[in-house]
């Protein structure tokens, strides 16, 4: 059977197309998308289609339901790596196959329960992650379809589950592929990095119920061995002070205001460096605000994450759209405008 | 400040005679200068190496290793697009009258290079571990 002869449409049907089955599978009414989806089925089983298949399963499932897969890559750096861990499966007993697992489950959560947001597509996508990635690794990354984590070289860096914020950390940067896009280099690539440990803060927050006061502002806590002199890897509380350590370079060096920005052509312009001023500017509006840090200031970023910034989006459009939404959300010239003017002020940065 | 390390226990040796088939002692690498930045931990992590000053069966394996990842041809590959946390490499490369500079990330090194960017990366957490 010559597939492009259909044009894209089903086979069965040759009536309607492929992309209209899989939006009624997905937003059609209850009829609708059970028939969409057994026309899709049918058509996909004949044709072998995959990725039907994976729309298929993503519309069954409601709104709210976690699927999680965890793979182990068995340092090895192929991905994803063998199936070990699936959505509703008991723990394993291997430590970063089931951090990974739960902690992908309360970032989940979190962004359901606190935003209604359904996964970091909001379509339900599969959260997948590897563990056990390459050899004596200290790192964990998003790579644009999944998460990955290292062990850690046992010297410095213990393995990168152990620390439920940098689990939202990365799933954030998949948030943000989806939505902002902001490119990862120079400001727009530092704003990434700060949304990510914003909302990795408060996955771990959310998680412990911890209020604004009685968080502690720090990421990757866990992360470093007992080798190392620094309680985490970056404070948002106090940029610039997690960690001093000849072994890491000497101190932790991070700004915390414009007037420290780092020009730099590493790490693809100081992205993990200069996030320092907009992760301060946040905790100076939570603090300010009291109660949830998630509630007003973490509503006021993800409202402009999700729908106000652009891929080249620099500190000034954060701080001015910030405000904006601010404004929008709780009222002009109220307490959480003025919380949101007062800490990108003290960052350095005007807002009007 | 130029470090020199010596670091035998990470060297799997065995290329010793590629240096041959350098065209003119002018071709042959004198200094290596490697960082890796970026990460989620955001820790840079660098050495420089004099050729030179190393034993000269490290410094011949790591003469292979700079032939074979043909540093003088490559070009730096464009970022990959989605991607977040990932290392970024940056190496630098001299001979007597040339210099090359080349910055990859982790998903987009070419297989001949990635040896060199691994011997390397040994190479600096060797002199991390020096400076404890």
């Amino acid at each position: 059977m010559n597939r492009n002869s259909h044009n894209g449409r089903s086979p069965l049907t040759c009536i309607v197309p492929d992309h209209i089955l899989r939006h009624l599978a997905e937003r059609g009414t209850a009829r609708q998308k059970d028939w969409a989806m057994k026309t899709l089925i049918t058509t996909a089983r004949l044709r072998g289609h995959r990725e039907v298949l994976q729309t298929f399963a993503e519309s069954l499932l409601p709104a709210g339901e976690k699927r999680r897969t965890i793979y182990d890559a068995g340092h090895k750096e192929k991905l994803p790596g063998k199936l070990v861990r699936g959505e509703g499966s008991p723990a394993t007993g291997d430590k970063a196959i089931d951090e990974a697992y739960d902690g992908a489950g309360a970032t989940y959560d979190f962004y359901w329960n606190v935003y209604k947001r359904n996964s970091v597509d909001n379509k339900g996508m599969r959260l997948d992650s590897s563990v056990h990635y390459s050899e004596d690794y200290d790192n964990a990354f998003w790579n644009g379809k999944q998460m990955v984590y290292g062990d850690g070289d046992g010297e410095i860096f213990d393995r990168f589950t152990k620390s439920i914020d940098v689990i939202g950390h990365e799933l954030t940067h998949g948030v943000t592929q989806f939505t902002a896009r902001l490119e990862y280099s120079g400001q727009s690539g530092a704003l990434n990095e700060s949304y990510s440990d914003v909302f990795g803060s408060l996955v771990k927050q959310n998680h412990l119920k911890q209020t604004a006061a009685q968080a502690d502002w720090l990421i990757g806590v866990g992360l470093f061995t007992p080798n190392v002199k620094g309680v985490a890897l970056r404070s948002m509380k106090a940029p610039g002070t997690a960690y001093d350590d000849p072994q890491l370079g000497g101190k932790d060096p991070q700004p915390d205001h414009m007037s420290k920005y780092v020009k730099t052509s590493s790490d693809n312009g100081g992205v993990h460096l200069n996030s320092g001023i907009p992760n301060h500017a946040f905790y100076l509006v939570a603090t300010q605000l009291g109660g949830n840090a998630w509630d007003k200031a973490g509503r006021i970023w993800y409202v402009t994450l999700t729908e106000r910034l652009q891929p080249t989006s620099e500190f000034q459009d954060a701080a001015t759209l910030t405000y904006k939404v601010a404004g929008e959300l709780y009222g002009t010239g109220g307490a959480e405008q003025n919380a949101v003017a007062s800490a990108w002020d003290k960052v350095g940065i005007k807002v009007s | 400040m130029v470090l020199v390390v010596a670091a035998a226990t990470v060297l799997p040796f065995g290329c010793y005679s590629q240096t041959a088939s350098y065209q003119a002692m002018s071709d042959v690498p004198t200094k290596i200068e490697f960082e890796r930045s970026g990460g989620f931990a955001g820790v840079t992590l660098s050495v420089v190496i004099q050729l030179d000053q190393l034993p000269e069966e490290e410094a011949q394996h790591l003469r292979g290793l700079v032939q074979n990842a043909h540093i003088f041809e490559l070009q730096s590959p464009p970022r990959s697009p989605d991607q977040a946390d990932a290392f970024q490499y940056t190496l630098n490369v001299h001979t007597q009258n040339n210099s090359k500079t080349l910055t990859f990330d982790e998903s987009n090194i070419s297989a001949e290079a990635k040896p060199l960017i691994q011997i390397l990366t040994k190479y600096a957490k060797a002199q991390r571990r020096s400076a404890q």
